[in-house]
Order: structure tokens, then C-alpha cells, then sequence
């Protein structure tokens, strides 16, 4: 055979494709690379970038008018996140935000607990159910998220207000002779985020009951343990993941929730979502705003550790 | 009782339905049964039979339709599980996955409330006796089948029951390791003195292994008996025939009790538990190794039949021939010890005599 027709029947060495699947044929690390650099990419544009941002942003002066000073360093916004500069120049402790940290890890509590009573029973009834009800009562928990936050925020305000669907119903029955203040209450803000989130409860939780194994249940039963303790030594570990996770999905935006504090709080149940964004909007200071943003962060980051040591399964488990 | 001592378990006419209209299954049809304390008791059946069944029913998992339930002599219609003095060891093991065999061990003893040091103790001598000391702190998922079968044992067995309830529980173990278990578990049972029902789809094992068995098809006791009365004298053809190899003969009874006439004219010698009378059509019912091969050559008895040799299969131990009988349908198996080593004594197509042993002819009924 003649080497010019050979030469001629082989592609163009300079094209792209072949040098590159020549190279990913050569090497191992440049086919990981490359396999992995879409992740990378959604990670760093989405996520890294924006972080570090904020990051940046929590360092720097604050524009008059909003916005930054580019370039004008200050660790000014961590120290007004906790001390306040009086008339005379002096830091004096300003426990202004710090109530507001509190009061939101507080009702962000009562959410999260309040929708492991409601979302843990909830969850155990629908994987008791026969195989063909069950995918029907997943879909009904997640109905509510067909419609906007918005909307349904707005329902509850009409449910809640003095002369709302609540009021009239008790009045009416004449259970109160006067309207009760349930509106831009702490307990308007957790019954909004109860609401929001119970489906974030439900679902992991029911995930895990899903795979339990009954034989366990009737194991423990015939070891001579009752419902009871049944329920705390077999089911409930057993579903521990499912319940952890879901304080995680329930607890996290809890806390950063703003939709619903918002309309259902009022001006004087403000959580961190609120700060952050007021910060953002009308107060202009982004420094501060991006400041808070981050010790809630390192707060939620720090919990997260924690559920990752403490419920990483155990080998064997599987 | 009678004698005085008060059995383990009796189950008197108990049944069992599950749903209803037509969807309904009669998962127990009328069981009675009667286990003595201390006894290995063996439910044998074909899968769908109602053993399962049978088990939840006296573990308390189950409610029954119908029927009585006495546990040492007291009835135990709903008593939940855990106030029953009975424990399982399940087909699936069904261990704890988030306990270490240790903790597996110990769950019964804390549900009943012993101290801490007490249950250390009694999980340790638990884990000796099914030979696991050394792997108390493992987890159920880091353990070979054979292993989670015997933390399970230890278990079941921790809490002393009265009855040990245990639910085809050498099912999944290969050959090896399953030999092993039953010898285990033989000894287990008669160290601990527990009654022990077991449930098995295996005739060998059952056989192997029980003090008595109870033969089980579609949710009711086809036979109740120690195993050589349940191989050598089957009542029925469904014992007859799920346990074991069998030929069956039509016979015709020609002295009650005594001699029954084969299609082909001659007649054997049975045993008739039923006591068929004189001119009734029966079935006989002969073991394969209870019959003899005689050359043509051989001088005839009263009682011999004759036939050909249709096949031979060799089997290492002994050799299985399948005959053709002059006058009598069907094919007829004759099982023979290799004495000789692996030459057969007849080949296919050799004529041949069929001498029965004098005590191996049953009589079924239908
Ligand atoms: N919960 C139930 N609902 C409806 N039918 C059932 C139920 N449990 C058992 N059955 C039926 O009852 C019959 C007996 O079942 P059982 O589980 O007792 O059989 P088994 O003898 O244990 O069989 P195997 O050897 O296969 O385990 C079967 O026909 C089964 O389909
Ligand atoms: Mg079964």
C-alpha cells in the first residue's frame, strides 16, 4: 500500500475533536477533569462566586446611597452587627440584631418542632397505607406548592385578621365576645412557617418509614417490647435520618425566611430574613446586610456539621 | 390433661381467613394440635400451606377466625405479642440494624426490665452458647447468613421462652452451613429444654430433626407423628406422596385388614390403618428401598410381581430403576444399594421379579 494514500484516507491532525480524544485516550486525569468541570463550573459560578462576593461586600465601606465604596476596606459592618457607637464615639453593646438572631432561632424552633409533631405522625400514616394510596397522599403534600408563597401568605392574613375567617367562626359560635389579636403575631409568623415547610417535614421522614421493615416492628413485639417502646427503640431510630433531614429542610429556611414574617409578623416580629433584606433595600447598608448574611451562614453551616457527624450511618446499615 | 402434665400448645379447630368475598383465603381450615413441653415439634407443607400462618397466629401477630388457642393450658386469645411467652426467630432474622449483635441480644431482656449487669451476663453466655462471643460489637449487616441466623437464635433464646417459635430459619443457608445449624440447633434444644415449633418445607430436614412432625396442605393437619411413622405409615396420598419417593398400586380389598388384590392378579400383604372393608377399591402405597429386584431366573413366590426395566439412574449410594409392571399402569421405582460398586445388576430392557418386604405395603385413603 502506498504511503501518500494512507496519509491522505487518516483525518487532519489539527482537528480539535481527534486531539482531544487523542489526549483523553492518553490520560486518565484529563478525562476526570473533563468529566468533572461541568460540576466545578455550576459550583463556582453558581455558588462560589456570588459567596465570595458577599464575602467581599461584608468588608467594604458602604455607599451613601447604597451599593459600596469599591476598594474602602472595614471590618465596620461585623461591629455594628453586635456593638453600637454612641454620641461620644464609644462601642457600647447594641443587642438590637442579636434579639432578632434570637428571636428567629427561637420561632424557627417552634417551627421545626411544631412540624415534627404534626409531619412525623403524618408521614407514619401515609406508609402504613396500602402501595396504591400512598403516591396519592404524596402528591396531596405537595399541593401547596402549586401556588405562590405570596398568595398563600396573603390567605392566612384573611384568615387571621380581626374580622377574618378565624374571628367571625369563634365569635360567631360565641366561644369570644371580642376579636383576638392573631395577626402580626409571633404566633401568625410560626403558624405561616409551619405551613410552609411541613411538606419539607413530611416527605424525608416519610421516605425513611417507607423503607422500614415491619418484621423489625413485629421483632420488637415479640421481644416482649409494647407500642411504646417499640416506637423509641426500633421505629424512630430507624427513621432518624428522615427526621433529621427534615429539621434540616425545615429549620434552615426557617430561618432565613422573609415571605412570611413579612406579612404575617408585622414591624415588630422581624427576623433575620427581614434584617438582611431591609439592609439590602432601605436601610442601604450592604456591608451589614452581607455581614448578617454570613453569620447566619457560618450558624447554618455549623449545623450541618453537626447532623453529618452525628447521623452519618453507621457501616453496615445500608 | 389426662396424664397430668399440661401441653406446651394446643390448638383446638383453630382457622384462619384472610380478606373476603372472593377474595378470601382459608389460610387455616380447622387445625388441631397438640404440643408436649420440651418437644421438637416440626410443621412440614408445601409452600402456601398455612405454616406461616400457623406460627403468627400462636406468636400473637395474627388474630384467628376462629378456633382456640391455649398456651400451657390458659387461652390466649388476644393477648398481644409481647405479652405472650413465646418468641420468634423469623425466616428474614429480622435484626435490629442499628444495634450491634450485643444490643440485639440484650433488647428482650431490657423490655423486661433487668439491670444492666445482669443482661451483660446473660447477652454473654447468649453470644457462647451460639458460639458469637467474639463478635458482640458487629452490627447485623457486617455478618455472614449464617452468623445473623444465630444472633438470632440468641435473641429468641435470651428471654428463656416457653416455646421458641422458628420460621424456616435454616432456608437461606447453603448445603454445608445448614447441616451444621440443625445439628446446632438439635442441641440447643434439648440444653435449654425450650419446646421448639419449627417450620420447614424440607422433608429431610423435618425428619432429620423432629420429635414429631405435622404434615400440612392447604391449611389443614394431613398427619401428625414421629417421623418413621409419618415415611413408613403415611394415612394419605398427600403424606405419601410429599414425603419421600412412592408407588402407588390400586388395589382391591380381599381380606379386610389383612391382603389386597393387585390389577394383575396377585396379592400383597398391608397394613390398613383406616380399616377398609372386604371389596373396597384402595390405594397402596410401597417405599422404593422397600422392594427387591430378583433375576428371571429366580424361583417366584406367592406375592411377586413381574416386569421390565424401562430406565436406570444411578444415584453413587444406590442405583434407581424405573419398571413396567405386567398388568398394572404407570411406572413402578425400585431403589437398590450398590453393593457391588457402580455396575448395575440389571440394564434397561431385562426382565425382572419385584419381591415386596412383608410389612411395606400401606393403604391410603384418598
Ligand atoms: N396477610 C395475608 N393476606 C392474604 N392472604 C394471606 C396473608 N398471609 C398469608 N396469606 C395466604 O394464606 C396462605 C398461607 O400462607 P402462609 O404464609 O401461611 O404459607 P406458608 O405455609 O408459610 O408458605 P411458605 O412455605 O411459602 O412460607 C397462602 O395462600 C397465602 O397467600
Ligand atoms: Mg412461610
Amino acid at each position: 500500500m502506498a504511503p501518500s494514500r494512507q496519509a491522505r484516507s487518516t483525518p487532519s491532525p489539527i482537528s480539535p475533536f481527534t486531539s482531544l480524544a487523542n489526549l483523553l485516550r492518553r490520560s486518565q486525569r484529563a478525562r476526570l477533569i473533563l468529566l468533572i468541570a461541568p460540576a466545578l463550573l455550576i459550583i463556582g459560578v453558581f455558588m462560589l462566586l456570588p459567596l465570595g462576593l458577599m464575602a467581599y461586600v461584608s468588608i467594604l465601606e458602604r455607599g451613601i446611597n447604597g451599593g459600596v465604596q469599591w476598594g474602602v476596606h472595614t471590618v465596620d459592618a461585623y461591629v455594628a452587627f453586635l456593638f453600637e457607637e454612641d454620641l461620644l464615639g464609644n462601642l457600647a453593646i447594641n443587642p438590637d440584631y442579636l434579639q432578632i438572631f434570637g428571636r428567629s432561632f427561637l420561632l424557627s424552633f417552634v417551627t421545626t418542632a411544631a412540624c415534627l409533631a404534626i409531619g412525623f405522625p403524618a408521614a407514619f400514616y401515609m406508609a402504613l397505607q396500602p402501595e396504591k394510596y400512598r403516591n396519592l397522599l404524596i402528591f396531596l403534600v405537595t399541593i401547596p406548592f402549586w401556588t405562590n408563597l405570596l398568595i398563600r401568605n396573603y390567605a392566612w392574613i384573611l384568615l387571621l385578621r380581626s374580622n377574618g375567617l378565624v374571628n367571625e367562626s369563634l365569635m360567631g359560635l360565641g366561644l369570644i365576645d371580642a376579636p383576638i389579636t392573631l395577626l402580626y403575631t409571633n404566633f401568625a409568623i410560626t403558624l405561616g412557617l409551619v405551613y410552609s415547610f411541613l411538606p419539607f417535614m413530611v416527605l424525608p421522614i416519610y421516605a425513611s418509614l417507607e423503607k422500614l421493615d415491619l418484621r423489625l416492628v413485629e421483632a420488637a413485639f415479640d421481644l416482649g417490647a409494647n407500642k411504646r417502646r417499640a416506637f423509641q427503640r426500633v421505629i424512630v431510630p430507624l427513621a432518624l435520618p428522615g427526621i433529621a433531614a427534615g429539621c434540616i429542610l425545615v429549620f434552615v429556611p426557617s430561618l432565613g425566611a422573609f415571605i412570611t414574617p413579612e406579612l404575617l409578623g408585622g414591624s415588630r416580629s422581624m427576623m433575620i430574613g427581614n434584617l438582611i433584606q431591609s439592609q439590602f433595600g432601605a436601610a442601604r447598608n450592604w456591608p451589614l446586610g452581607a455581614a448578617l448574611a454570613f453569620a447566619l451562614l457560618a450558624i447554618v453551616l455549623l449545623a450541618m456539621m453537626v447532623y453529618l457527624m452525628r447521623f452519618r450511618r453507621p457501616p453496615g446499615t445500608g | 390433661m389426662r396424664d397430668g402434665t399440661v401441653a406446651a400448645i394446643e390448638v383446638r379447630d383453630l382457622t384462619k381467613v384472610f380478606g373476603g368475598g372472593s377474595q378470601e383465603v382459608r389460610a387455616l381450615d380447622g387445625v388441631s394440635l397438640t404440643i408436649a413441653r420440651n418437644e421438637f415439634f416440626t410443621l412440614l407443607g408445601p409452600s402456601g400451606c398455612g405454616k406461616t400462618t400457623l406460627l403468627r397466629l400462636i406468636a400473637g401477630f395474627e388474630q384467628p377466625s376462629g378456633g382456640q388457642l391455649l398456651l400451657d393450658g390458659e387461652d390466649i386469645a388476644g393477648r398481644p405479642p409481647f405479652k405472650r411467652l413465646v418468641n420468634t426467630v423469623f425466616q428474614s432474622y429480622a435484626l435490629f440494624p442499628h444495634m450491634t449483635v450485643a444490643q440485639n441480644v440484650a433488647f428482650g431482656l431490657e423490655m423486661q426490665g433487668w439491670d444492666g449487669a445482669r443482661i451483660g451476663r446473660r447477652v454473654a453466655e447468649m453470644l457462647e452458647l451460639v458460639k458469637m462471643e467474639s463478635l458482640g460489637d458487629r452490627r447485623p449487616g457486617q455478618l455472614s447468613g449464617g452468623q445473623q441466623q444465630r444472633v438470632a437464635l440468641a435473641r429468641a433464646l435470651a428471654n428463656a421462652p416457653r416455646v421458641l417459635l422458628l420460621d424456616e430459619p435454616l432456608s437461606a443457608l447453603d448445603f454445608k452451613l445448614r447441616k451444621d445449624m440443625q445439628v446446632e440447633l438439635k442441641r440447643l434444644q434439648r440444653e435449654t429444654g425450650i419446646t421448639f415449633v419449627f417450620v420447614t418445607h424440607d422433608q429431610e430436614e423435618a425428619l432429620t430433626m423432629s420429635d414429631r412432625v405435622a404434615v400440612m396442605s392447604q391449611g389443614a393437619v394431613q398427619q401428625v407423628g414421629s417421623p418413621d411413622e409419618i415415611y413408613e405409615r403415611p394415612v394419605n396420598r398427600f403424606v405419601a406422596d410429599f414425603i419421600g419417593e412412592t408407588n402407588f398400586l390400586p388395589a382391591e380389598v380381599e381380606a379386610a385388614g389383612t391382603r389386597y388384590r393387585v390389577p394383575s392378579g396377585e396379592t400383597l400383604s398391608g397394613h390398613d390403618p383406616h380399616g377398609h372393608a372386604q371389596g373396597a377399591q384402595v390405594t397402596l402405597a410401597l417405599r422404593p428401598e422397600r422392594i427387591d429386584l430378583l433375576a428371571q431366573a429366580d424361583e417366584p413366590v406367592s406375592g411377586d410381581l413381574a416386569g421390565r426395566v424401562a430406565q436406570v439412574v444411578y444415584f453413587g449410594t444406590d442405583t434407581l430403576y424405573f419398571l413396567e409392571l405386567d398388568g398394572i399402569p404407570g411406572r413402578f421405582q425400585v431403589r437398590v444399594q450398590n453393593r457391588n460398586g457402580a455396575q448395575a445388576e440389571f440394564a434397561a430392557g431385562a426382565k425382572v421379579g419385584v419381591r415386596v418386604a412383608a410389612d411395606a405395603v400401606q393403604v391410603l385413603v384418598d
